[in-house]
C-alpha cells in the first residue's frame, strides 16, 4: 500500500509493539503530529516541558519495564535539547530509540530556520545513528534502529528525518520485528575453566554490575550464589537485584561502598564480575584493585573486557546464559571461615547517627521504605542523595533503583520518574529522592507530572548547598565553598502549588512521616521539601584514585 | 598522543578494517581513534571487489594494550564487518609518492640517474622542475626521500599505506554473528513470563 512517510512512521511504531513515546513539537516534525493525532488511539503521545525532560522520561520508562523508551523531538534546538538525556542513556545502556525531525533535505546543510547536523552531534554518544534520506528507506531504518538498541549491549539509537521524507509516499509492506539478537563469544572450555576456578577459591566474591539488572535472569546469579557459598556486592547500577537484607548480599561497593566490601574486594582471591565495567567510581585505583585475586569477567560487549583492569580469564555473553552454563560445574561449597571475617568486617561498617529532633537522610529513606512498601520504584537525582539512596533504601526488585550512573545526570530523576510512572501505570509508587540542587535543574517537569496526574512523590534532601561538591570542597579544598552554596530562597511547597501538585515542608522525623503518609493517599504529584543540615556527609568515602587504605569513615 | 609521564611502549600497526561502503562511515571510525587519542598517521579508504563493502587501512602508533581495545571498539560500531591488525611479515604494505622537485640543466642527470636506481618514474618535466612517482614499501619511499635532502622539493605527497594478506583468503576474528536468533525468551532459570 502507499502511505506517507508519517504514515509509515506510526506502522512502524506500531509493528514494533510501541504503544507510548514521549516527545515535543515543533515545525520539523508537525506531519509526524498529525499523523498520531490521526493514531491516538494506538500510540499515546506524552507531552513534556522540556525535550531534555522527554528523554530521561524515555530512559525511565526503559529502565522500569525493559522495553525500548522512544522520544520524538523536532530539528535544531529540539534535537540538541535530547542530547543529554540520549548520553545518559547511552553510559548506563539502555534501550532507547530517539526520532528528530529535519530541515527538509533540499535545506539540508544550508544553516535553514532551526537546523543542526544532529547525526554527527550524537555519533559518539548514539549506539549508532541515521539520516533518512528517502522516504523508501523509513521503514527499514526504523527497524534497524530497535533492532541495534535491543540486541547485545543495549544502547540509544538516533534517526533523523527531514520534513520531506514524512511527507512523500511509497509503498509498504508491514513486517514482524525481528527476534532480539545477542553476542556469545564464550566456549565449553572457558565455562570449566571458570567453574574450576570457582571450585579451587578459598575466598571468592561475585561483583555484579548493571549487565545482570539487564538481563531479565538474575536467578542464576542467586542460584550460583547459594550454591557455593559465594558472597556478592555490586555497583551502583545493579541496586536491588539482590534483596537487601540477603545474607550473601554485602552491600554498595567503589567510592561509597561499604568498607566491607571494598575490604573483600581487597582480600578476596577469586572475584568473578558480572556485567560490570570496573568504573572509576569502582576500581577507583585500577593497579591494586583485587590485586590478591584472579578475575574471571563475564559481559556481553567484547570491549568491556580487561578495559580497565586485567582479567584471568573472559566470557563474552548474556550474563544470564553464561551464569546458568557455568553453574552445573560448580560445586556446592562453604566457605566459613572466610564468612567469619567478612562478619568480623561488618562491624567496622559505618553506622550513622540517629536523631529524634533533625531530619537525617538515613532515616528519611528508612521512613520512605517503611511507608512505600517493597515494590516501591525509586528513582534519584545525582549528589548527596543519590548516594544515600544507594546506601540505605531496602532495596528488594531489579528495576526498582532508577539513577543516572555512568553520565552522572542532575536532573535526570523528574523526567525519569515520569516515564517510569507512565510505563508502569497509575497504581504503581514511583518515589523520586532529589537534592535541592538536582531538583533546580529540571523540576519545570513537575507541570507534566500534574497534567497526566502522575502520583508520584519527590523526596527533596534540601540542605540549601550542592551538597556533594561541597563535600569534596569540605574534604580536599580547605572548606573553600566556591559557588556551592547559591543563598536560593525558593519555597519548593510553594512552587509545587504554583504547578497545581502538593507541597510540603519538613523540618522533624515527625514532621516527614505525616508529610509522607498524607502523599501517599493523593492521586496527583506531592513534593515534599526534608530540610537537612548543610554539613551532611556521604560516608564512608574513597576518594578518586585511592583504594581501601584510604577510606574516610568520618 | 604520548603522555610525557610514561615510558613510549608504542609500535606502529597497521590496521585494516572492513566496514559497509556508506556514508559517515570514515567519520565514525576516525571520530573512535580520536577519542582514545591515537594519531591517524595515515590512512587510505576504497571500495572493495564487493561495493557493498569499502576497506580502511589505517596506519597508527601507541600502547599494544590500549591498541586492541580500540580495534574491539572498532568492532562494536555497527558499520564494521571486520577488523583486524596486519603483520609485517605476512602482508605487503606499499604506499604511492609523488615528489615535486627544483631541476635544471645542470642537476637534471643526477635526479635522474637516482631514479633509475630506484625504479622511479619520471611523469612530468619542466624547465625548473621534475615529478617523481614512487611505489613501494614505507622504509623504501622514506630511503628514496632521504636522497634529496639536498636537494630543493617543491612539494611532495604520500598515499598512505596500504596492505593486503599474502596468501588465500585469510579467516580473521568475525564479527560475532550475532545469529543466535530465533526465541531468547524466557532466559534460562526464569520462568516464562506471557
Amino acid at each position: 500500500m502507499m502511505l506517507t512517510g508519517s504514515q509509515i512512521f506510526v506502522e512502524v511504531l506500531a509493528e514494533q509493539g510501541v504503544d507510548t513515546i514521549f516527545g515535543y513539537p515543533g515545525g520539523a516534525v508537525l506531519n509526524l503530529y498529525d499523523e498520531l493525532y490521526k493514531n491516538s488511539d494506538r500510540i499515546r503521545h506524552i507531552l513534556t516541558a522540556h525535550e531534555q525532560g522527554a528523554s530521561h522520561a524515555a530512559d525511565g520508562y526503559a529502565r522500569a519495564t525493559g522495553r525500548t523508551g522512544v522520544v520524538l523531538a523536532t530539528s535544531g534546538p529540539g534535537a540538541t535539547n535530547l542530547v543529554t538525556g540520549i548520553a545518559t542513556a547511552y553510559m548506563d545502556s539502555v534501550p532507547m530509540v530517539a526520532f528528530t525531525g529535519n530541515v527538509a533535505t533540499s535545506l539540508l546543510g544550508r544553516d535553514s530556520f532551526q537546523e543542526a547536523y544532529i547525526e554527527g552531534v550524537t555519533m559518539p554518544i548514539t549506539k549508532h545513528n541515521y539520516t533518512v534520506r528517502r522516504v523508501e528507506d523509513l521503514a527499514d531504518t526504523m527497524r534497524a534502529a530497535f533492532r541495534i538498541a535491543q540486541s547485545g549491549r543495549k544502547g540509544p539509537v538516533l534517526v533523523d528525518i527531514p520534513k520531506d521524507v514524512t511527507a512523500n509516499s511509497c509503498e509498504f509492506t508491514p513486517k514482524a520485528p525481528e527476534p532480539v539478537r545477542t553476542v556469545t563469544r564464550y566456549d565449553e572450555e572457558s565455562v570449566r575453566k571458570a567453574a574450576e576456578m570457582i571450585n579451587a577459591a578459598k575466598r571468592p566474591l561475585v561483583c555484579f554490575g548493571g549487565g545482570v539488572r539487564s538481563a531479565a535472569g538474575c536467578q542464576p546469579l542467586r542460584d550460583l550464589l547459594a550454591k557455593a557459598e559465594i558472597p556478592a556486592t555490586y555497583t551502583l547500577m545493579a541496586a536491588g537485584v539482590l534483596a537487601y537484607g540477603e545474607p550473601l548480599n554485602l552491600g554498595l561497593l567503589g567510592m561509597h561502598g561499604c568498607y566491607t566490601t571494598n575490604k573483600a574486594v581487597d582480600e578476596a582471591d577469586l572475584v568473578i564480575a558480572v556485567g560490570t565495567r570496573f568504573s572509576d567510581r569502582v576500581a577507583l585505583k585500577p593497579e591494586t584493585f583485587a590485586h590478591n585475586a584472579k578475575l574471571i569477567q563475564i559481559d556481553i560487549d567484547p570491549s568491556e573486557i580487561g578495559k580497565n583492569v586485567a582479567i584471568d580469564l573472559a566470557l563474552v555473553g548474556d550474563a544470564a546464559y553464561i551464569l546458568q552454563a557455568i553453574l552445573p560445574y560448580v560445586e556446592p561449597a562453604k566457605h566459613p571461615e572466610w564468612m567469619a571475617q567478612i562478619r568480623e568486617w561488618q562491624k567496622f561498617d559505618y553506622k550513622p547517627v540517629d536523631s529524634d529532633t533533625e531530619l537525617k537522610p538515613h532515616q528519611i529513606i528508612d521512613e520512605i521504605c517503611r511507608q512505600a512498601g517493597p515494590d516501591a520504584v525509586y528513582v534519584t537525582d545525582v549528589g548527596q542523595h543519590q548516594m544515600w539512596a544507594a546506601q540505605y533504601l531496602h532495596h528488594t526488585k531489579s528495576r526498582g533503583f532508577l539513577t543516572s550512573g555512568g553520565l552522572g545526570t542532575m536532573g535526570f530523576g523528574y523526567g525519569a520518574s515520569i516515564g517510569a510512572q507512565i510505563g508502569l501505570g497509575p497504581d504503581a509508587r514511583v518515589v523520586m529522592l532529589t537534592g535541592d540542587g538536582s531538583f533546580h535543574m529540571n523540576l519545570n517537569e513537575g507541570c507534566t507530572a500534574v497534567s497526566y496526574e502522575l502520583p508520584i512523590i519527590t523526596v527533596i534532601f534540601d540542605n540549601q548547598v550542592l551538597g556533594m561538591v561541597r563535600q569534596w570542597q569540605t574534604s580536599f579544598y580547605g572548606k573553600r565553598y566556591s559557588n556551592t552554596d547559591p543563598h536560593r530562597r525558593t519555597d519548593f511547597a510553594k512552587v509545587a502549588e504554583g504547578f497545581g501538585a502538593k507541597g510540603y515542608r519538613c523540618e522533624t522525623p515527625a514532621e516527614f512521616k505525616a508529610a509522607f503518609a498524607d502523599a501517599l493517599t493523593q492521586k496527583g504529584p506531592c513534593w515534599i521539601d526534608c530540610r537537612i543540615g548543610k554539613d551532611e556527609k556521604v560516608l564512608p568515602m574513597i576518594p578518586g584514585g585511592g583504594d581501601i587504605a584510604d577510606i574516610i569513615m568520618e | 598522543m604520548q603522555n610525557q609521564d610514561t615510558p613510549d611502549t608504542s609500535k606502529r600497526s597497521v590496521i585494516s578494517i572492513l566496514v559497509d561502503n556508506q556514508g559517515g562511515v570514515l567519520a565514525r571510525v576516525s571520530s573512535l581513534f580520536c577519542r582514545r587519542g591515537f594519531n591517524i598517521d595515515s590512512l587510505t579508504v576504497s571500495a572493495t571487489n564487493d561495493p557493498t563493502i569499502s576497506r580502511i587501512t589505517v596506519t597508527t602508533h601507541g600502547n599494544e594494550n590500549e591498541l586492541s581495545q580500540l580495534l574491539l571498539q572498532t568492532e562494536r560500531l555497527e558499520v564494521t564487518r571486520q577488523v583486524f591488525e596486519l603483520d609485517e611479515k605476512n602482508s605487503l604494505q606499499r604506499e604511492l609518492l609523488l615528489l615535486k622537485v627544483q631541476a635544471d640543466v645542470h642537476n637534471r642527470a643526477e635526479l635522474r640517474e637516482i631514479a633509475s636506481i630506484y625504479k622511479s618514474k619520471i611523469i612530468d618535466l619542466s624547465p625548473d622542475s621534475m615529478v617523481f612517482e614512487l611505489t613501494g614499501r614505507p622504509v623504501k619511499i622514506d630511503a628514496f626521500l632521504l636522497m634529496f635532502k639536498d636537494y630543493n622539493i617543491l612539494e611532495m605527497c604520500r598515499t598512505g599505506v596500504t596492505a593486503i594478506e599474502r596468501g588465500g583468503m585469510h579467516h580473521h576474528m568475525q564479527k560475532p554473528s550475532q545469529e543466535v536468533s530465533g526465541i531468547q525468551y524466557p532466559y534460562p532459570g526464569t520462568a516464562a513470563k506471557t
